[in-house]
């Protein structure tokens, strides 16, 4: 392995690729709070068997099948958008 | 036995393995150009975005995913999407917080395995080693489970004996790993990818037709029980700990994964990653619902079955007309398999460059090479086989155990390794010892629920962590000339964390 004594870029990239791992945890804990605040709330013991939307319970609905697909589009705009081209020519 | 047209779906199966097979055997003759472990451990880092993507999700969507899954689901109902709902996050903070990194890092540095990562970095052939061991031992365990679910699947929809089904697996996944390396691993990974897609898409919606629909099922359900339908479950199956404990470990369980870490070695760009990322993201949203859907069926259709690992295969006899339900037991048989062969790839990774090559042996190459790996692939087959032989009761749970003690282990060395300077060797054993020993602690003294209802994981993942920070704060910085190549040199004005070390570290 040879050792380049100018890496600057190779800093430029370190610090870019921490910045997005941060967002992407940012990401998690915000559907976190989504999934298993509004499941808990609304999916814990007596539940309404006659409340389903697009036939799930409910709650499984709002707190879990709807976060999947937001999360989901949140993930293609992470990649697309946010994440940036880095590739080092070796 | 549930099949009437056992010898139909056998003769699909067939067919299925062959085209497997030929898969296989055509990405593997590119393997045997050029630099023997290049191409076998990183298919010469050229894996394109399509390939990538599926050879990332059929590595991870294993036998517990197919069979075990709708096993839990048939036994608790509705509760269990809300177990699996971390998987929402997996891509994006699998792909983002390591993919880039590694996938530079490893261009960098010449890493093939996920090992060498640690190891180059850290200056440290024990880490090497070590880590080499414990992917050996926990991927056993995996794969012990693989060949179980697959051998029931087999069993149950065309009547083959257990142990003639365990060894079919471990010898078909065996030949083809050995012959074709990560290529081959990954293009018929990408085949399964596909199967196991169209057979959940197929099976959901003959499942839901049969039964009468969605709504019809969830009347069922709540007639059986209103627990199948409601929060915490049967049995109190998840209380809100454990519901934040596996949202916290399903997503970052996969960050200590290395067959997972090491796919990142083999991708051409980041444009690659971000197609790879993208693909993927939409094929678990698309996937684990449906496979919720299909359990949820299964316990209306087939409620009662001998065992719960069972269900999948039961419900699919029972709804799917004759001719498909051979093409649709293909989908978990392949998922199996793709996750059977990255285990056994990786694994027999880390004894022959791991352990072997790196500090026996630098000189190993091409012949020698590659029987020493087919010797090592043979041989992690038949202690997985011999072990397997005694069947276990919920294979979702022990993929849960080996996939966890993997991510309690490795993930924050992992992560810290490429994204903290001062990190270093003390803290790297000390994060991947903490992490494991604490995480088979607790397992065999608590099972799988520890202090305050949290699940292991959780206070491995902590111990872990803080055994890194606490290591690496305890001894010296590694050297600036080394540390260089993997985090560059403070750009003018900003502050460089701690200082260089007066000397370079010994070697262990």
């Amino acid at each position: 392995m040879t050792i380049d004594p100018n890496d600057v870029r190779s800093r430029e990239f370190f610090l870019r690729t921490r910045k997005e791992a941060v967002v992407a945890g940012a990401i998690w804990f915000v559907f976190f709070l989504w999934v298993v605040g509004v499941s808990y709330v609304m999916g814990y013991g007596e539940v309404d068997p006659t409340y389903s939307v697009m036939g799930f319970p409910a709650w499984i609905f709002w707190g879990v099948l709807l976060p999947f697909v937001v999360a989901t589009l949140v993930n293609c705009l992470y990649a697309f958008v946010y994440l940036k081209d880095d590739d080092e020519k070796l | 036995m549930y099949s009437e047209n056992a010898t139909q779906v056998a003769l699909v199966i067939a067919l299925y393995l062959g085209i497997t097979f030929l898969f296989a055997f055509i990405s593997g003759r590119k393997t045997a150009k050029g630099d023997f472990m290049e191409e076998y451990f990183v298919g010469g880092r050229q894996t394109g975005p399509w390939i990538l993507g599926l050879t990332w999700i059929a590595t991870m969507a294993s036998g517990g995913t197919f069979i075990g899954v709708p096993g839990l689901i048939h036994s608790y109902g509705w509760i269990i999407f809300l177990w699996i709902a971390g998987f929402m996050m997996v891509i994006t903070t699998g792909f983002g917080i390591l993919g880039k990194r590694v996938g530079q890092l490893g261009a960098k540095t010449g890493a093939l395995t996920f090992p060498d990562l640690l190891r180059d970095r850290f200056e440290s052939p024990l880490i090497g080693i070590l880590s080499a061991v414990m992917i050996v031992l926990l991927y056993l365990a995996y794969m012990v489970a693989q060949y179980a679910a697959g051998a029931r699947v087999l069993e149950a929809v065309v009547g083959i004996p257990y142990q003639y089904g365990v060894i079919g697996f471990a010898v078909s996944v065996g030949l083809y790993t050995a012959y074709g390396g990560f290529r081959a691993v990954a293009w018929t990974d990408s085949f399964q990818a596909v199967v196991m897609l169209f057979g959940v898409m197929l099976t959901a919606f003959f499942a839901v037709r049969l039964a009468g629909g969605m709504d019809a099922i969830n009347a069922e359900l709540a007639a059986q029980s209103e627990e199948l339908i409601s929060g915490p479950g049967p049995n109190n199956f998840l209380p809100l700990v454990a519901a934040i404990s596996f949202f916290i470990l399903m997503p970052l369980s996969q960050l200590g994964q290395p067959a997972l870490i090491s796919r990142f070695l083999t991708f051409t760009g980041t444009a690659a990653l971000k197609r790879a990322a993208f693909l993927t993201g939409v094929y678990v949203c698309i996937m684990y619902p449906l496979i919720i859907v299909v359990g949820i069926a299964s316990r209306v259709l087939t409620p009662d079955i001998e065992a719960p690992d069972h269900a999948l295969t039961a419900v699919v006899m029972l709804s799917v007309p004759a001719l498909l339900a051979g093409f649709i037991i293909a989908a978990p048989v392949s998922a199996i398999m793709s996750s059977l062969s990255s285990f056994l790839l990786v694994s027999a990774g880390a004894l022959v460059r791991d352990v072997y090559q790196r500090n026996f042996n630098p000189a190993l190459t091409g012949e020698k090479a590659k029987r020493l790996t087919h010797a090592m692939t043979a041989l992690i087959t038949v202690i997985g086989v011999a072990l397997a032989l005694n069947p276990p009761t919920y294979l979702q749970l022990i993929v849960v155990f080996a996939g966890t003690g993997l991510g309690a282990t490795f993930a924050w060395p992992s992560i810290l390794a490429i994204f903290w300077p001062r990190m270093n060797k003390a803290g790297c054993l000390a994060g991947i010892i903490g992490g494991f020993a604490s995480f088979v602690l607790q397992y065999s003294t608590m099972g799988g629920t520890s202090f305050f209802g949290f699940h292991p994981f959780v206070w491995s993942f902590l111990i872990s962590l803080a055994g890194c920070i606490v290591g690496t704060l305890m001894t010296p910085r590694q050297s600036t000339e080394h540390l260089s190549l993997y985090f560059g040199r403070p750009l003018d004005g900003e502050e460089d964390e701690g200082r260089p070390a007066a000397e370079p570290q010994p070697q262990v």
